[in-house]
């Protein structure tokens, strides 16, 4: 198997944790129930996000996944889906250890 | 030409940690966390003894190019953020001018562009200097505020304030560092307890990035200048990842935004740009010829920047 089809398999099931991972911490993060997201649900149209929530939520994000995530080169367009939003993180992330 | 004399700073001795501050300013762990991890807070300047006026003329103190030139100073403007910082019929200013010998001057506080205020009085004194028509004339632009309030020491999520002071000699003319462009633009629509009002703050947050770039841009081409002749960017502390969005998306390069001070002092209410000047002096950042941005924006909302030349 190449190298690179190896990365991008672990980059879909990094990418999967994270997904399922904002959909358990945004109830957390907003202090009430968000029901079922998808990849589509807007973070600040639908959910009502803001820039410090999102923060906040890069912040347990890291805790439960056990990563730490660089956002320094985080944009608007990282933060206008689920979806996106897990697309950056899975691409932004790296180990503690 | 309006021109920036000297600028002096002053920045409270006391140190104190952002978790320090958790408990007046109810912040939990994770948003304590959020400061200092991604937004670049650590810690700020206090004097809690110290009054308003003791922050004023300590900012003033190391001026010394006003030392002997006080009968030359026609106008002082207290630029600060807050628009009341004492009960009348207080009026550290007045105080401030006794105490300094500035008996010639007429002294007034300009507000309400918020923490870009003190480029509005740069701007407003070097008008009225070049009204007057006296080419020996100077005007004292001061700033510094004491965090007095918990709506005085933080935006939730977005910055901490802490204490110090600057004070800055405005000509109408001179060799350096002469202003070439002021851009500003008041967005009245923001105005609000931003705590009080989601979907005011989301709008605001909405619209910040862009509206901000605009004045930096616009401030650019009214110098006459392409954006990469902008040696340095002065901006205020209000934090780092704000800064680092910005310059990506004017394609200003983030090495030349001085985020430095940010850790160290906290936004100092309008005093950032001037003390992110004084840093970019100690370090030598700055050659003779170098243009350079101040840039700020205020709640409520203001954006402005203004392009100098050194």
């Amino acid at each position: 198997m190449e190298e690179g089809t190896v990365t991008a398999q672990l980059d879909t099931v990094l990418r999967r944790r994270v997904f399922d991972s904002i959909g358990v911490l945004l109830p957390k993060v907003l202090s009430r129930e968000t029901g079922t997201v998808s990849d589509s649900t807007q973070l600040m149209s639908d959910l009502g996000l803001r820039s410090a929530t999102m923060l906040e939520l890069l912040l347990e994000l890291e805790e439960d996944l056990e990563v730490q995530i660089d956002v320094e080169d985080i944009d608007q367009g990282d933060m206008n889906t689920v979806g996106d939003l897990a697309n950056f993180v899975a691409g932004h992330a790296t180990t503690d250890d | 030409m309006t021109a920036l004399e000297a600028v002096a700073t002053y920045l409270p001795e006391q140190r104190v940690s952002i978790e320090d501050l958790a408990a007046r300013l109810g912040l939990r762990p994770i948003q304590v966390k959020l400061f200092r991890r991604f937004l670049g807070l650590s810690q700020i300047r206090l004097d809690p003894e110290g009054t308003l006026l003791d922050l004023l003329l300590a900012g003033a103190a190391g001026l010394d190019a006003l030392h002997g030139r006080e009968h030359q100073v026609r106008y002082v403007l207290y630029a600060r953020t807050m628009p009341v910082v004492v009960p009348y019929p207080l009026n550290p200013l007045h105080e401030l001018c006794r105490a300094l010998g500035l008996d010639r001057a007429i002294a007034f506080t300009v507000t309400h562009h918020a923490c870009a205020t003190s480029l509005l009085a740069v701007d407003i004194a070097g008008r009225l200097l070049a009204a007057d028509g006296e080419p020996d004339a100077l005007a004292l632009v001061l700033t510094g505020e004491k965090t007095f309030t918990r709506d005085a020491q933080l935006v939730p999520g977005t910055s901490i304030f802490g204490e110090g002071a600057a004070a800055c000699l405005v000509s109408a003319d001179g060799p350096r560092d002469r202003l070439l462009s002021y851009a500003t633009s008041t967005r009245g629509e923001f105005d609000g307890r931003l705590e009080d009002l989601p979907e005011l703050a989301a709008r605001y947050e909405q619209e910040y990035p862009d509206s901000l770039a605009q004045v930096l841009l616009a401030a650019v081409a009214q110098a006459g200048l392409p954006l990469d002749e902008i040696s340095l960017i002065l901006p205020h502390n209000v934090n780092v990842v704000s800064w680092q969005r910005l310059s990506r998306k004017i394609g200003f390069p983030v090495d030349r935004v001085l985020l430095d001070n940010v850790p160290v002092t906290g936004h100092a209410f309008c005093a950032d740009s001037f003390m992110n000047y004084a840093t970019a002096m100690d370090r030598g950042l700055l050659r003779p010829g170098d243009r350079y941005l101040f840039a700020a924006a205020g709640m409520g909302a203001t954006f402005s920047a203004m392009v100098f030349e050194h």
